[in-house]
């Protein structure tokens, strides 16, 4: 029977690519009544929370253990990251803004909110770039000890993905301005919003547990030394 | 009667079903090929799995929700500058904070609190599967009991 349900289903998607019963430009109706490519979208997102799970484990583990500086507690500058914080917390409102105007087929505002979205991500990954020089600066490299290394490996991994969301959301707005996102695939806007929110909410988490929640202070005898 | 041969109570459920996914994910509905989607689910068993939609919030409200968020990260910075009057609930009031911002984002912009239910327990599994693999890993690491990295 599920066979069947998916040689009917690829039936839909060879006579009228891109256009579906549900309207989402993605794929037809499915026995969940969700779209595949929202289903997988999903899917990864959950898988992502395994990855970021163990980069923040990760952190947590080597937290307060750093037998060298320099340590958070003498880089971190709160108030700029509180910022970007902000910043990345507002990219949000505008992709769903993004999302609300297709479903209402305002492709004008769907592009200014999209381009929005791109800005406040770039102005946030700028930021980031920022304070990794400034922490270079201050002689903390990824390998100069356990704190350095968990933490860019754990807020680069989270750069990377902003990034990767600011290039599709350029691609989205190269779409619509060729015409070639209409109404009928708000879907397409959906998943990649779902990207966006989903790498809003890791920042939630790591800005709370990196940044705000202070390390302890831990005396750890570093091991003896064979010559 | 054959998986290809559609009847009329199923023509009838798939169009209900196609009327309820059209309402609130698309705002253009488009016509049905009643042969293709034959197979589609009924509405009561859709509505058994769970599929839920409900209105999404207007563009005013994603403001308000925005603004909201933006007042509880000025309230976890504030708790930051203010952690020697806190004391021991200094760290589990800023993880009580970012789990409500997490919670908000999740339910009104990634839109789980109206979308299928399916979508939800998908998250919710990730998340749960992390803490659940992570928590043992700290147990096994002696981080909770206080052996970790302690060097023999």
């Amino acid at each position: 029977m599920a066979t069947t349900t998916t040689s009917a289903d690829d039936e839909i998607l060879d006579e009228s690519p891109g256009e579906t019963p549900a309207g989402h430009g993605l794929s037809p109706v499915t026995n969940t009544g969700v779209s595949n490519e929202k289903l997988a979208m999903w899917c990864f997102l959950g898988s992502e929370c395994l990855l970021f799970g163990a980069l923040i484990s990760t952190y947590f583990l080597y937290r307060g253990r750093s037998v060298t500086g320099p340590t958070s507690h003498q880089i971190y500058d709160i108030p700029y990251t509180s910022i970007s914080s902000f910043v990345l917390l507002m990219s949000s409102l505008t992709m769903v803004l993004a999302l609300a105007a297709i479903q209402r087929g305002d492709h004008r505002r769907l592009r200014l909110w999209l381009s929005a979205t791109a800005l406040l991500g770039t102005i946030f990954v700028g930021g980031q770039v920022y304070e990794f020089t400034e922490f270079i600066h201050e002689g903390l490299t990824v390998k100069t000890n356990l704190f350095g290394s968990s933490f860019f490996v754990l807020t680069g991994f989270h750069g990377v993905h902003v990034t990767i969301g600011i290039m599709m959301l350029l691609t989205l707005v190269i779409m619509s301005a060729r015409g070639r996102l209409p109404q009928s695939k708000a879907g397409l806007v959906e998943i990649i919003g779902l990207y966006w929110h989903f790498v809003d909410v890791v920042w939630i988490v790591i800005f709370t547990v990196v940044y705000l929640i202070p390390a302890p202070v831990v005396h750890v005898t570093p091991p003896l030394q064979i010559r | 009667m054959s998986d290809t041969e559609p009847t009329n109570k199923v023509a009838e459920a798939t169009t209900a079903t196609s009327s309820v996914l059209t309402e609130s994910d698309a705002p253009v509905p488009v016509p049905v090929d009643p042969a293709a989607s034959a197979h589609a689910p009924d509405h009561a068993s859709l509505a058994a799995a769970g599929v839920e939609h409900g209105a999404h919030p207007t563009d005013a409200q994603y403001i308000k929700i925005a603004a909201i968020l933006a007042c509880i990260t000025a309230g976890e910075v504030g708790v930051y500058y203010i952690k020697g009057g806190l004391g021991d609930g200094f760290a589990p009031l800023l993880i009580c904070l970012a789990a409500i911002k997490f919670f908000i984002v999740g339910s009104y912009f990634m839109h789980l609190r109206f979308d299928n239910r399916v979508l939800r327990r998908l998250f919710i599994t990730g998340i749960v599967l992390a803490c659940v693999i992570y928590a043992f890993v700290f147990l096994i690491l002696g981080v909770f009991s206080g052996t970790h990295g302690a060097h023999k």
